[in-house]
């Protein structure tokens, strides 16, 4: 073989090699690139306006249709929504939230009519439920989940923390996928908590079992900030938004202030010595947690928690926290 | 009623010589029992009802229901009206039945009334949505309501015609037509005395929030709070401040300190409000005024409670509820299930911190010479010096009896005097309770008060239970420390002798009367103190001393399920095959007689080994030795198959027929079942992880047999050939689902 032909093989190999690590590349990041932005809607009023969903560029919408509580009774908030509700800005997914409460107290029939009266299995097809079961109200939940199966095809749930690391114990729930929410992670009604939407050391103590879990799992991110108001060493209230008046306010700590001067805010009266805990997630933070669980998850759906707080939080925040997963 | 528990809790925590146990003393006994001392002459006014809401909107109290007062009140000025009896009255008004010797006035208003209620029900709301020519019928009836006030000869009908037109304006939201109304006929009509003003007046108020006017319509609102019965909770309800502006505007509008102090006594109602500052202002502002005692007293109730309504928000927010609420009430709860001491700690000090706060008020209260009234902080002050875990004794409670004695609101503190009483009791005998029988019949005296002699006598049970069982006392241990609910299931053989020698006693305290109303209402049923006993010597396998007690009881016993029945058909239950109680205990104690005549008999063991088996909570008649039972849930300590186990066992070693053999390899082959069912649900996995549905059943065997379960079904497998296996045991759904 003449040294020519050899140099020709040569370069027809390397050009091969090269093409075929261009494709891989190429499908790798083709992958990747199959992961979709979708958001929730978690208020009682559902009015689209094309202004505030187009930004989004949402693939799918998680629309809480049904809020399911108990107190003596069963208590049912249907979530209001125009009559002809479209997928224009994203694919609608209605999500049912259940308390635990409803579980122990409501028949199974009655539930299943409710959910299935409420959304229609002809129009929807994939539905999440939203749920914080506990182990004595596990069977029932599951139950539910098996049943509604068999009605909607693409049936999702939402899963906790704790959930994946002790899942042997909680078990898992008979859906497709599951929606892992990081955030939430702290007990809002513990004073220490430093952020109880987002604590990072908190959540990194959870990161077990991920690659264990037996189902595909998607992922929820925060975009959502609160106040939590202390009053006689007890979290009070919640209140939504960050407007504050710092004429009246003591700052006694990164994020965390102190009454000086009673007077009213968004409604509420906030008596001399009570406590603001602003709890708000931060770029970095949320863009820290994607680069911790980039590699820990295979996920397909990034979902922000919520849509009305997406403005505020940043669009191009938003794309940048998507980009880090693909 | 839950100061007593309170007071329970807190007495029990007391660092006083009698009060040995210094832990907090939250227990989930005090969270099931909620104790009222408070008496409702603790105020001159009665506010207490709408000071109790947690949530607004979820706001539940089967004590104060709006409606029920409205209809009084109404039935009230309408029998006046009428001159006729409530319950005449309650026919025509509220029943539709229209008699016709009425005057032609008042038929016809009360047909138009009826007429447009779908107009202006809460619950007809839906239906009126789907009225195309809804706002027409509304203009039509308030044209007509108006033609009624100008025709109408009384002015009380006129002014009912009034409300009505103005509340049909108003839900049609034609405010400036209720608004006219008003303005052209009210005037005339003022010199009637009515409570249909204050509605009046909320419908006024309402209108001012609707146009945007809210200070004006939070002033009303607490206007009509302060006067009215009727509107009191909604009122309460609809008055709202959202900004320092508003609040200020409105303590410009009020009148006086008074005024001002009603506004700060809304907003201490409201479920997250820091109601002790809200005291101290009301203090600070009107020192004399009633809102300042309505506001104490409202403290005392959350301090006593333990029942409570829970609310429903949003999973968030979830079990954030009020300030007092949460610390007094929730906390308790928290403490009993708390399993750490640091947490403990924080709401022991969380809730003493509170309790100080408040004590500390009513200290100032009562050292300053600006309260007239010094009723209710003087209670306060004993009150809280118990929870405060501070020895308190009957003399106390005497000065301030003594301080009273001509106020009639004495007489309601004879519950606090017996708290106290009992706190400082170191034995029992005769005459303490002879004293105690005092107390309570005073206290049964005056129960319309507000003090329910029910809580006060768990509270008493409570306390007593440790006393009676140091003294050996057997019927009176039991019964108080049931807290005086006597259960036929839970009593001893001696304890019903107690039992016994009570009834049988002629000079009954009123105490020992107490302690037998539970018994006496169970007995009342055709119960009989000889067949609870029997239940317990059967259950303790004295099968001759049941059949005695049995054999002379003149009831008609009802027949059982066979006993002695080892089937698959039917669960083993065939009625066809039942044969009485008594005769079934009668054979009981022949077969136990027979075990010792003939230990050999290797039937005789087997069917005694069939009834143990049936007579527990698996066995298809434990009803036999019990009043009541769970289906779905077991007692350990309830269930003991080892007698059932041992007679199986001694009819194995001794039967040498085949068929017999396969019968008790069945029954133990049960036994061994119903242990592993008892060892899987006491690791609180509850038997549903193997499900025995038709299309799982076979998958949950298998996972039983890998767990070792099966060693008499192995055995069994040899008795192939016998009737018994091919009729009964192959139909057995656990075993025929795997080759053993």
């Amino acid at each position: 073989m003449n040294q020519s032909k050899i140099t020709l093989i040569v370069l027809v190999m390397t050009l091969l090699v090269a093409s075929l690590y261009w494709l891989f590349f190429y499908l790798d990041a083709g992958s990747h690139s199959k992961i979709k932005v979708s958001y929730y809607h978690w208020k009682s009023h559902y009015r689209p306006k094309a202004e505030q969903l187009k930004p989004l560029q949402a693939h799918q919408l998680y629309i809480k249709f049904l809020d399911m509580g108990y107190s003596d009774k069963l208590e049912l908030i249907q979530t209001r929504l125009p009559k002809n509700l479209d997928d224009q800005y994203g694919k609608i997914v209605p999500v049912v939230y259940i308390d635990n409460r409803v579980l122990k107290h409501t028949g199974m029939q009655k539930l299943l009519k409710i959910i299935t009266e409420n959304i229609a299995a002809k129009r929807y097809q994939s539905v999440q439920l939203d749920c914080d079961w506990t182990l004595s109200t596990r069977k029932r939940y599951f139950d539910l989940l098996h049943q509604l199966g068999k009605t909607y095809s693409d049936l999702s749930a939402t899963i906790r923390l704790h959930q994946v690391k002790y899942f042997k114990k909680t078990g898992v729930p008979p859906v497709k996928t599951g929606v892992l929410m990081y955030y939430n992670m702290s007990d809002i009604r513990d004073l220490n908590s430093k952020n109880a939407i987002l604590d990072l050391d908190i959540a990194r103590q959870y990161h077990v079992n991920f690659r264990q879990y037996p189902l595909p799992l998607n992922l929820a991110f925060p975009l959502y900030h609160q106040i939590r108001l202390i009053r006689q060493q007890k979290v009070v209230m919640i209140l939504i938004g960050s407007a504050l008046n710092h004429n009246k306010l003591d700052k006694i700590a990164p994020n965390r202030y102190q009454v000086n001067t009673a007077h009213y805010i968004q409604g509420q009266y906030l008596y001399k010595g009570d406590q603001l805990y602003v709890d708000q997630v931060e770029v970095e933070t949320l863009k820290e947690a994607a680069y911790t669980l980039k590699p820990l998850l295979k996920i397909k759906e990034l979902i922000f928690y919520e849509l009305n707080y997406a403005k505020d939080f940043g669009y191009e925040h938003i794309k940048n926290i998507h980009h880090i997963f693909n | 009623m839950n100061i007593l528990k309170t007071f329970i809790i807190f007495s029990i925590s007391f660092p006083t010589l009698l009060f040995a146990c210094v832990d907090f003393g939250y227990g989930t006994y005090y969270i099931q029992h909620g104790y009222n001392i408070l008496p409702k002459q603790l105020l001159s006014h009665e506010f207490r009802q709408a000071t109790r809401s947690n949530e607004m909107s979820f706001y539940v109290d089967k004590e104060f229901d709006q409606r029920d007062v409205t209809k009084k009140v109404n039935l009230a000025e309408w029998g006046k009206f009428l001159n006729r009896p409530e319950k005449e009255v309650e026919k025509i008004i509220y029943r539709k039945k229209i008699s016709k010797n009425l005057d032609r006035d008042t038929k016809a208003y009360l047909n138009f009334v009826h007429r447009v209620e779908p107009l202006v029900d809460f619950d007809n709301q839906w239906e009126r949505s789907k009225n195309t020519h809804l706002d027409d019928d509304y203009k039509q009836a308030i044209a007509d309501a108006e033609v009624g006030i100008t025709t109408a000869k009384k002015p009380f009908l006129k002014l009912r015609y009034l409300f009505s037109a103005m509340r049909l304006a108003h839900y049609s939201k034609h405010y400036t037509i209720e608004e006219r109304l008003y303005q052209s006929h009210a005037n005339s009509l003022q010199n009637i005395d009515s409570e249909v003003w204050q509605w009046i007046d909320a419908l006024k108020a309402g209108m001012d929030k609707q146009r945007g006017k809210r200070v004006e319509a939070a002033y009303q609102f607490a206007q009509i709070f302060a006067r009215s019965k009727t509107k009191r909770y909604s009122a309460y309800i609809d008055f709202s401040i959202k900004s320092d502006q508003e609040w200020q505007a409105l303590m410009s509008m009020c009148k006086d300190n008074n005024e001002k102090a009603l506004m700060h006594f809304l907003r201490a109602l409201t479920p997250k409000a820091n109601s002790l500052q809200e005291l101290q202002t009301i203090y600070q502002i009107a020192p004399n005024s009633v809102w300042l005692d309505a506001l104490l007293t409202r403290e005392l109730e959350y301090v006593q409670f333990a029942k409570y309504e829970r609310d429903s928000l949003s999973q968030n927010n979830e079990s954030i509820v009020g300030v007092n609420k949460t610390m007094l009430i929730d906390d308790i709860e928290r403490y009993g299930i708390a399993d750490q001491l640091k947490l403990k700690d924080q709401l022991t000090q969380r809730r003493s911190s509170y309790i100080n706060t408040l004590s500390n008020i009513v200290s100032k209260i009562r050292s300053e010479d600006k309260h007239k009234d010094l009723f209710t902080a003087d209670f306060a002050e004993v009150y809280l010096r118990l929870l405060k875990q501070e020895a308190v004794h009957i003399h106390d409670v005497g000065q301030l009896e003594l301080r009273y004695a001509k106020d009639p609101r004495v007489n309601y503190i004879q519950a606090l005097k017996l708290w106290v009483y009992l706190e400082n009791l170191p034995i029992i005998n005769t005459a303490i309770e002879a004293e105690i029988s005092i107390y309570l019949k005073k206290i049964q005296q005056y129960e319309s008060g507000g003090v329910n002699l029910k809580d006060v006598m768990a509270y008493t049970y409570h306390k007593l239970s440790p006393l009676y069982a140091k003294q050996k006392a057997s019927f009176k241990t039991y019964i108080s420390t049931q807290a005086g609910v006597f259960d036929p299931d839970s009593i001893h053989v001696f304890e019903v002798r107690g039992l016994h020698a009570l009834f049988s006693k002629t000079d009954r305290n009123f105490l020992e009367t107490q302690m037998l109303i539970s018994a006496n209402e169970f007995l009342k049923y055709g119960n009989n103190l000889n067949e609870i006993m029997a239940k317990k010597y059967l259950s303790a396998g004295l099968f001759q001393q049941a059949n005695q007690l049995l054999a002379d009881l003149p009831k008609k016993i009802e027949s059982q399920y066979n006993l002695f029945n080892n089937v698959l058909s039917g669960n083993n239950k065939d009625k066809s095959k039942a044969i009485s109680t008594k005769a079934t205990v009668k054979k009981l104690a022949e077969l136990q007689n027979k075990t010792i005549s003939q230990p050999d008999d290797a039937n005789t063991h087997y069917l005694l080994a069939n009834a143990v088996y049936n007579m527990s909570w698996f066995g298809n008649s434990p009803m036999l030795t019990r009043y009541s039972r769970s289906t779905s849930t077991w007692k350990r300590g309830e269930i003991n198959l080892d007698k059932a186990k041992k007679h199986y066992q001694t009819a194995l070693n001794t039967a040498s027929d085949e068929e017999l053999k396969a019968k008790i390899l069945y029954g133990l082959a049960k036994i061994e079942f119903a242990e592993k069912y008892m060892q899987v649900d006491e690791k609180g996995n509850g038997f549903s992880a193997y499900s025995f549905e038709k299309l799982e059943r076979k998958a949950s065997v298998e996972k039983l047999k890998a767990e070792d379960f099966g060693k008499y079904f192995k055995k069994l497998a040899q008795y192939k050939d016998t009737q018994y296996y091919r009729e009964v045991i192959q139909q057995c759904n656990i075993y025929n689902q795997s080759s053993w």
